[in-house]
């Protein structure tokens, strides 16, 4: 074994600590690395899209009928589901969070089902569900119902799509809350409608406006089970993603970049307010 | 009786917590449950505020079976371990909590929540979230909070352990001054002998699923 000197004993230990530093820099250096790549990619799209616009068409688009009615059509039907994402996920996402059951297991891959499956087959459970052949679709056309090609048929389709990300999202912000929290207010004679006002929706605030961007902007990026149960009639069922799909496939590529620049730009507003508003937290 | 449980049984699964408990805690009096760790205090005090159900077995409140009542029907505080302070509340709302919930009108509200607060001597932090407050001053809450609603009976599922030893002994005489003063019934529930020795007038000793015995302070010093 090599004899050391005192003094290179003595800088021993302080050169581990210098080895280690640097094998801490070398592998921050390779994560930022890692990170900085991903980001490119993510710049990189979109400036393939933002080189290939043309402003003057953007502009013409904004001002036509068609680009106007798409754009509203697209904005009505994702905040018609939100609405209803709101009223009938927020009691799913409770219930899952805090009450057992049995067949609770099953109720929870049924809500994964609609993420796991393509939007198109999605589309086509409906079409097959709706069309006038079905039990359903012919007690619908008995009730004088219309939902298949009609703008209620997108707004059904984009919330089988988008309802169970903000489920999901709102069940784990639920059952993060401590369990004391509401035991504790259990004990304060809070019932549950308080406990649920006053504890639960303060604390899963976070949660809830993160779901439900995520679910709108599913639902104003939705297209494959949108143009399976409404198909494509202009100013009527057309949505941005499929007036999007229709001009890039008939050779208008200035009309589709448009489009799906405004629909970036509108779904990075909507995030970008709901992730202001679920910041405005109190003061813990 | 404040308390009575009467032949308690609880499993968890396959596990005997408790085999035919009876505890009998005399109102107006400070008792105290003394076991090691794991031997289900907590879940004891969880059975009598109504957070558990017992396998069998009854719970009496003020000489009432309230074993089917939900916690909220009955008339028991609860101070937790953890505080269990709500996060988003500042400490007079959460004072100011179970005062609300019970639809007690704005100026009760305030006043008894200054009251208690007043009591715990915690006025001048009222405006303080949770986060910003030290372990002391939390429980300090936690209990205010608790009697804010009146209760006449208030569990406290070891209060003092979080503490460091200086908050610990302010806390313990404080909580004793507390209890005379306000003539509530409580039960604590602590694995320390010393502090049992100096709060309780009673102190019970849980041990393999039942109350070993029961002693009276006094009597024995």
């Amino acid at each position: 074994m090599q004899n050391l000197s005192n003094e290179q004993v003595a800088i021993l230990p302080r050169q581990g600590a210098i080895n280690l530093i640097a094998r801490l820099m070398r592998f921050n250096v390779l994560m930022a690395v890692m990170a900085a790549f991903f980001f490119a990619m993510i710049a990189l799209v979109l400036m393939a899209l933002l080189g290939a616009v043309s402003w003057a068409d953007l502009f013409a688009h904004l001002c036509s009928a068609r680009g106007l009615d798409t754009i509203l059509l697209s904005m009505q039907t994702s905040f018609a589901v939100v609405v209803l994402t709101l009223m009938f996920g927020t009691p799913v996402a409770y219930v899952l969070a805090l009450k057992n059951f049995k067949g609770k297991a099953l109720l929870e891959g049924i809500l994964d089902l609609p993420i796991i499956m393509p939007p198109l087959v999605t589309g086509l459970c409906l079409l097959l569900l709706l069309s006038p052949n079905s039990l359903c679709g012919e007690l619908l056309q008995q009730w004088g119902v219309k939902l298949l090609f009609t703008p209620v048929g997108i707004v059904l389709a984009q919330l089988f799509v988008a309802a169970p990300f903000f489920i999901k999202t709102v069940r784990e912000s639920i059952s993060s809350i401590p369990r004391n929290l509401l035991a504790a207010s259990a004990t304060l004679n809070a019932s549950d409608f308080h406990t649920f006002r006053r504890v639960i929706l303060p604390l899963c605030r976070r949660g809830g406006c993160a779901g439900l961007a995520m679910s709108w902007a599913r639902a104003l990026g939705e297209f494959g089970a949108t143009a399976m149960v409404a198909g494509s009639i202009p100013g009527k069922t057309e949505t941005m993603t499929i007036s999007i799909y229709m001009d890039a496939m008939s050779g208008d590529l200035g009309q589709a970049i448009s489009t799906a620049l405004l629909l970036i730009l509108f779904s990075f507003s909507l995030l970008f307010i709901l992730k202001l508003q679920s910041g405005r937290q109190h003061g813990y | 009786m404040a308390i009575e449980l009467r032949n308690i049984c609880k499993n968890f699964g396959s596990q005997e917590l408790f085999r035919n408990l009876s505890l009998r805690v005399k109102e107006g009096t400070f008792h105290v449950l003394v076991g090691p760790s794991g031997e289900g205090k907590s879940t004891l005090l969880a059975l009598i505020a109504g957070l558990l159900k017992p396998d069998s077995g009854d719970v009496y409140l003020n000489d009432i079976c309230v074993t089917t009542q939900q916690p909220q029907q009955r008339d028991v505080g609860f101070v937790f371990q953890d505080y269990a302070l709500f996060p988003h509340l500042s400490a007079r709302q959460n004072v100011e909590y179970g005062l609300n919930a019970s639809g007690a009108n704005s100026q009760t509200v305030y006043d008894k929540a200054q009251h208690y607060l007043g009591i715990v001597g915690l006025m001048d932090q009222q405006h303080k979230y949770p986060a910003m407050l030290s372990g002391g001053q939390k429980q300090r809450i936690a209990l205010a909070r608790a009697l804010a609603t009146e209760p006449g009976t208030l569990l406290l599922d070891e209060p003092l352990s979080h503490l460091d030893l200086e908050s610990r002994s302010q806390l313990q005489l404080e909580l004793k001054e507390i209890q005379k003063k306000t003539g509530v019934t409580m039960l604590l529930v602590t694995h320390n002998m010393s502090e049992a020795a100096i709060l309780g007038d009673n102190v019970s000793f849980l041990r393999r699923g039942t109350i070993e015995k029961t002693v009276n302070i006094k009597a024995f010093v």
